[in-house]
C-alpha cells in the first residue's frame, strides 16, 4: 500500500468502511509514514468539527407540535379498511380498547394532547419563561400585539397556584398565549387561544360555573382541563390531580367573570387585524 | 360502530407514526437547514415533509430506525429537489441575517475568547464550504454529516447506487478539507500542514 492508496482511502478507512485486512495494512502504512499520519489525522479533525457546527442547528421546541397539530387535523392516512379480516381485527381491537381505555373514545384529539405536549417539552427542556412576572397588568402589556386577540386578565393567584409569567406558543396552526403559574416547584399552564376551525371534546366531565362545562383528561402524567368561553378555549395543564385541577379551573373561571363585572376585563371575541 | 373501528385505527396510526419518526427530528431539521439554508424554510421543509409522510405511511414497508430515517430522509429531499432548489439556492447562499448574528457568538462554550474567535471562525468557514459545494455533492454531504447516515442509507434516500454516494461523499469532502484546512479549529493541526502535503482535489 502506498500514500496513493492512503489517499483515495482515508473517508472509507475513518468511517470504518474497510475490511479488516484493508484497515490493517493502513495503519502498517500510517505506522511507518508521517506525511500520510498527518493527513489521516487532519481529515478526522475537520470533519469531527464539522459534525459539531452542524450539530449546533437545533430544531425551534414548537416544530413537532406543528407537524402533530397537522397530522391531527387529519392530512394522512387516507386508506379505507377493506375486507373482512382487517374488519374483525379491527372491531377485536375496537372492543378491547372499548373496555380497557375509555379516553379513546374521546374525540377529537388535538385540542386535548397538543397543549400537554407542549407543556411536556417546555417542562423537559427547562427553558426560562418568555416573560417572568408576578404583575397580572404587567404581562398582558407583554401580550400586546404578539397575539391576535384579546386577553383576559391573568389571575394573579388561585390558590394553590401563583403567576409567575408567560410565553408565547405556536401549536395547532395559531399563536397561543400561556400564562404561567407555579405550584411549589412545578409550574401549571394556562392556554388560551382562538377557537376557530377547532373541534372541541363533547365529553363533559365537569362544570366549571353556570353555562360554562369543561372536559377532564390524563395525558403524559399531566392533567389537562379544556373548556370554551367566548370563542376561545382555555386549556390549563398541571401536574395535579383531577380533583384539584377543577378546583383550580373553577377558580381561575370565577376570577375571570370576577373581573370582567368589575368592568377591567378586555376580553373579547373581536379578533384584531 | 365502522365509524369507531375507523377512528381508533387511526388513533393508533398516529401514535405508531408519532413514536417512530418524532425522535428523528432533530437529524432532518439539521439537514433541513443545510439544505434550505434559512430557519424559516427549514422548519416548512421538514414540516411538509412529516405530512407527506404521513399520507404514505400505510405503504410504507419500514422495519427499524435507519430503514425509518432513509425513508422520511427520501421524502426530504424529494421535496426539496421539487420545490426548493428551483428558486433558492446557488452556490452563493445568501444566509439569514440571523444565521449570521449566531454564527458570530457560535462556540459560546470556550470560554478563552481567542479560541472562541477561532472556533467561530471555523464554524462559519464550515458551514460555508457545505453550501458551496455542487448539489448533488451537497445533499450527500449534508446527510452524512448531520444525520450520520450510512452510504446505504444515503443511497436510499436520495435514489441512486452505493457506489455513487460513495463517490460523491469523497469528491465533496476532499473539497470541504481542500477549503476548510486553514480554518481547522485547532491551530496546531493547521501548522502542521505543509506546502507538500496540500491536497490535490478529485473533481
Amino acid at each position: 500500500m502506498n500514500c496513493r492508496d492512503i489517499e483515495e482511502n482515508t473517508h472509507a478507512f475513518l468511517d470504518g468502511a474497510l475490511s479488516d485486512m484493508q484497515a490493517e495494512a493502513i495503519r502498517h502504512h500510517l505506522g511507518a509514514c508521517a506525511a500520510c499520519r498527518r493527513e489521516v489525522e487532519l481529515a478526522r479533525t475537520l470533519e469531527s468539527a464539522v459534525r459539531v457546527v452542524v450539530a449546533e442547528d437545533k430544531p425551534p421546541e414548537n416544530l413537532w407540535n406543528r407537524i402533530a397539530g397537522n397530522l391531527a387535523d387529519g392530512h394522512g392516512s387516507k386508506r379505507r379498511i377493506r375486507g373482512s379480516v382487517w374488519t374483525g381485527v379491527a372491531a377485536a381491537i375496537a372492543l378491547l380498547a372499548l373496555a380497557t381505555v375509555q379516553s379513546f373514545l374521546a374525540k377529537p384529539v388535538a385540542v386535548v394532547e397538543v397543549p400537554v405536549s407542549e407543556m411536556r417539552t417546555f417542562v423537559e427542556s427547562r427553558r426560562p419563561l418568555d416573560v417572568a412576572t408576578t404583575d397580572p397588568q404587567q404581562l398582558l402589556a407583554w401580550f400586546d400585539g404578539k397575539v391576535d386577540f384579546r386577553l383576559p386578565p391573568p389571575p394573579s393567584t388561585v390558590k394553590p397556584v401563583r403567576l409567575v409569567g408567560g410565553r408565547l406558543c405556536y401549536f395547532l396552526d395559531r399563536r397561543v398565549a400561556s400564562y404561567m403559574y407555579r405550584h411549589g416547584d412545578r409550574y401549571v399552564s394556562l392556554y388560551i387561544f382562538s377557537e376557530s376551525g377547532l373541534e372541541i371534546p363533547e365529553r363533559v366531565s365537569a362544570s366549571l360555573a353556570q353555562g360554562v362545562s369543561a372536559s377532564v383528561h390524563r395525558r403524559e402524567g399531566f392533567t389537562h382541563v379544556v373548556w370554551v368561553e367566548e370563542g376561545f378555549v382555555y386549556s390549563l395543564v398541571a401536574d395535579l390531580s383531577t380533583e384539584e385541577i377543577v378546583d383550580l379551573a373553577r377558580g381561575m373561571t370565577a376570577q375571570f367573570k370576577e373581573s370582567k363585572h368589575a368592568g377591567g376585563s378586555r376580553m373579547s371575541v373581536q379578533v384584531l387585524g | 360502530m365502522a365509524d369507531l373501528v375507523e377512528r381508533l385505527r387511526k388513533r393508533w396510526t398516529r401514535e405508531k407514526f408519532e413514536r417512530q419518526t418524532r425522535a428523528l427530528l432533530p437529524g432532518l431539521y439539521r439537514a433541513a437547514y443545510r439544505l434550505a439554508g434559512q430557519p424559516a424554510d427549514a422548519e416548512d421543509l421538514v414540516h411538509d415533509t412529516y405530512v407527506k409522510a404521513f399520507a404514505a405511511y400505510d405503504r410504507a414497508d419500514i422495519r427499524g430506525e435507519a430503514d425509518c430515517r432513509a425513508w422520511l430522509t427520501r421524502i426530504m429531499v424529494n421535496t426539496y429537489r421539487d420545490r426548493y432548489r428551483r428558486h433558492q439556492r446557488s452556490p452563493e447562499v445568501q444566509r439569514s441575517p440571523e444565521e449570521a448574528e449566531v454564527m458570530s457568538i457560535e462556540g459560546a462554550p470556550l470560554a478563552d475568547p481567542a479560541a472562541r474567535a477561532e472556533d467561530s471562525q471555523f464554524a462559519r468557514a464550515a458551514k460555508e464550504a457545505i453550501d458551496g459545494l455542487p448539489e448533488d455533492l451537497r445533499i450527500v454531504v449534508v446527510l452524512f454529516f448531520s444525520q450520520e447516515m450510512s452510504y446505504r442509507e444515503i443511497a436510499e434516500a436520495v435514489d441512486c447506487p452505493v457506489g455513487t454516494v460513495m463517490s460523491r461523499l469523497y469528491r465533496g469532502r476532499r473539497l470541504l478539507r481542500e477549503r476548510l484546512q486553514d480554518h481547522a479549529p485547532d491551530g496546531k493541526v493547521a501548522s502542521k500542514v505543509d506546502s507538500n502535503t496540500k491536497l490535490k482535489v478529485v473533481r
